[in-house]
């Protein structure tokens, strides 16, 4: 169904947005894209649906070519962007009514199709309702039917739960494992959240900065850490060569230091974890806190990227993103590079005149957000996100994500 | 290839309706758009109604002097809007829908220009009689047709500039500078609100190369029922201009990315 052969995309000459990217979905496959904002996610999404030319590389979708001919490619795929791309203004029937038109189809077959549409998705007898007065939930299924209505055999979601609620979220999972299992559809969606990533595809690839890290089952994915994980905490971050001494160890897959926690990756961590401790204190170690938990997608992110999943997931997606950061368009960069200098500059003024209200205004966000609580901010990440960092971490906490990995590590 | 060129009309055709539909729903936005230029006929004309007692002046009352120049100003606000609402729908990813689906893109250019075009006439229109009405007279029939024609070539034109320029932009804020940054110059060098022969000798030449005073001449025949050659070589000159804008806006919506 998609074919991608080394793939390169960059929006300057020499950065590279996509490095080298190959990759192959099959008909009916749920294939699953991960990785940070900014990873290339929305840029490769881009480029399958024919808005974005690759700098180099070939890709075919549906078995055409999207340079040679992008007309045909489009005909062959419903989109499902980051916004919801229904004109608010409208009506439910008239903006799939618009859709069918656009694709060319008789507008006998548009009224069936409508119906059955409304029907799959729940909806029947809605279709006189705006569009702008509908929950976001609604919203985002009236956006999937209308973007079905020329029953296309491949459909491409990007973050398609941004922004909903944990019940219309599950609700949309539930359809779109309808669309895959019962109508045969092949899926490719980009997330940034674990948990659908790995309820909803067969296949998952991690991006991370442009590079395609690894693809895999979901499963096998969680398998290559093997069966247990202990979270030790310590008063302060190992020192590389006690790390080392406990990488030799041949009770474990992996090990993951974050900072003053480290993870230990095992099978059978039932048994072991007695001993595991035992050894550690013959190392000289004694360990603050020890939690044994099943590893979940957010340690599988945390080997292939290096990165904390809650810290990593921190750029910019407000209303800087999507659409107009996209692009190789230098004026809008230009003014975004605008909006995002003013507080970095402000940032810079605090640290020389140490300290005025800005600065208390920034310690109370600080202890608001709980983790870093009596902790002193971590420099490198105000570094990189100097600005919308507070806020995006809060998101990032959302309860379905945190609470729930938590949850099952419990 | 061929099959989605033969799309082209009734693709332009859905989505002009499409838009005319959503400005039929909000007419508001269509008279909001009507009251600077109101502003400028009513108050401004007052302001300036003993301009018609000087010497060589070509009109007996300055509101007939003024109200083609107030004509072409609401042609030149209607069109800078088109390109806010193109953001709109940037935003909102409408846009976005448009762009993956199976159409030619210039249906889509075409049809936002044709749609400004249609909310401008109709605009315009309504101004006429209230110009009639504080005693600008009012043009027969042909002139009527004529402003119309006039209107139309001068908003395909200038909306597609800021179409274009709302795609290079993609922000509202730098978009609406622009347009006010562009809009009152081209007025000022114009004959819109004084005569060509009134302006400094340097001004003169700058508004030889403004499409705005062509637009404006061409408007002031059709009041004064003067359709002769001065009037044609304004229509040809706007001819080109819309043109031209609108291939530039085409190619800058077939390069986006």
């Amino acid at each position: 169904m998609i074919h991608i052969n080394h793939l390169i995309k960059e929006f300057d000459p020499g950065v590279r947005a996509l490095d080298d990217i190959s990759l192959h979905v099959e008909a009916g496959e749920v294939f699953g894209f991960l990785g940070p904002n900014g990873a290339g996610k929305t840029t490769t999404i881009k480029i399958l649906t024919t808005l974005l030319r690759p700098t180099s590389g070939t890709v075919t979708v549906a078995g055409h070519d999207i340079n040679k001919n992008p007309l045909a490619v489009r005909m062959s795929f419903g989109y499902i962007g980051q916004q919801i791309g229904l004109d608010p203004a409208l009506t439910v029937s008239e903006n799939m009514l618009l859709q069918g038109r656009l694709y060319h189809l008789p507008e006998k077959i548009i009224q069936e199709r409508m119906e059955t549409m409304l029907d799959l998705f729940d909806m029947s007898g809605q279709g006189g309702q705006w569009v702008g007065s509908l929950s976001g939930g609604l919203k985002r299924r009236v956006d999937i039917a209308t973007a079905l209505i020329h029953k296309p055999k491949l459909l491409f979601l990007d973050e398609p739960t941004i922004g909903l609620d944990p019940k219309s979220r599950s609700d949309l999972w539930a359809y779109l494992k309808h669309l895959n299992k019962e109508e045969g559809m092949t899926l490719f969606l980009t997330s940034h959240y674990l948990d659908e990533v790995d309820q909803l595809s067969t296949r998952v690839g991690i991006l991370d900065s442009g590079h395609l890290r690894i693809i895999g089952t979901p499963d096998m994915l969680k398998d290559s850490l093997g069966q247990d994980a202990i979270h030790l905490t310590f008063n302060q971050a190992l020192q590389p060569e006690v790390l080392s001494t406990i990488r030799k160890k041949e009770w474990f897959k992996e090990v993951i230091q974050q900072e003053e926690e480290t993870r230990l990756y095992l099978e059978n961590g039932q048994q072991l974890l007695p001993k595991v401790l035992q050894w550690l204190d013959t190392l000289g170690l004694t360990a603050k806190s020890v939690l044994l938990a099943r590893p979940t997608f957010d340690d599988v992110y945390l080997k292939y990227t290096g990165k904390n999943w809650l810290l990593s997931d921190a750029s910019g997606q407000g209303e800087w993103g999507g659409w107009r950061g996209g692009g190789n368009n230098k004026w809008a960069q230009k003014w975004q590079k605008k909006a995002l200098e003013s507080p970095t500059g402000r940032d810079k003024n605090l640290e020389k005149e140490g300290g005025d209200t800005w600065k208390k205004w920034d310690d109370q966000a600080e202890s608001g957000w709980g983790e870093n609580q009596g902790k002193p901010p971590n420099q490198k990440t105000d570094a990189e996100h100097p600005w919308p960092r507070k806020k995006n971490q809060g998101e990032a906490k959302w309860p379905n994500d945190a609470e729930s990995n938590k949850s099952k590590r419990g | 290839m061929r099959a989605y060129r033969t799309h082209f009309i009734s693709d332009t055709r859905y989505l002009f309706l499409k838009s005319l539909k959503l400005t039929w729903r909000m007419p508001m936005w269509t008279f909001f758009g009507l009251v600077q230029p109101l502003l400028w006929l009513l108050i401004f004309g007052q302001l300036f109604k003993g301009l018609s007692k000087l010497p060589k002046f070509p009109t007996k009352d300055y509101v007939q002097f003024l109200t083609p120049g107030v004509i072409v100003m609401t042609v030149l606000f209607g069109a800078s809007w088109s390109g806010v609402s193109l953001l709109r729908d940037l935003r909102n990813g409408v846009m976005e829908r448009l762009l993956v689906a199976p159409i030619v893109r210039s249906s889509i250019v075409l049809s936002r220009l044709l749609h400004n075009g249609f909310t401008v006439i109709v605009q315009v229109s309504l101004l006429v009689v209230v110009a009639a009405l504080i005693g600008a007279g009012f043009p027969n029939a042909h002139g009527l047709f004529f402003v119309c024609i006039v209107v139309l070539l001068l908003s395909l034109g200038f909306s597609a500039i800021s179409n274009a320029l709302a795609m290079r932009l993609k922000q509202e804020e730098p978009l609406v500078v622009m347009g006010n940054m562009l809009t009152l110059p081209l007025l000022f060098f114009s004959s819109a609100l004084v005569p060509v022969d009134f302006m400094p000798h340097w001004m003169q030449l700058v508004s030889r190369m403004n499409p705005v005073s062509y637009g404006v001449e061409a408007v002031r025949a059709c009041y004064e029922g003067q359709l002769f050659q001065p009037f044609w070589m304004s229509i040809g000159i706007l001819s080109i201009f819309s043109l031209f804008s609108m291939a530039v806006a085409v190619m800058t919506f077939q390069k986006v990315e």
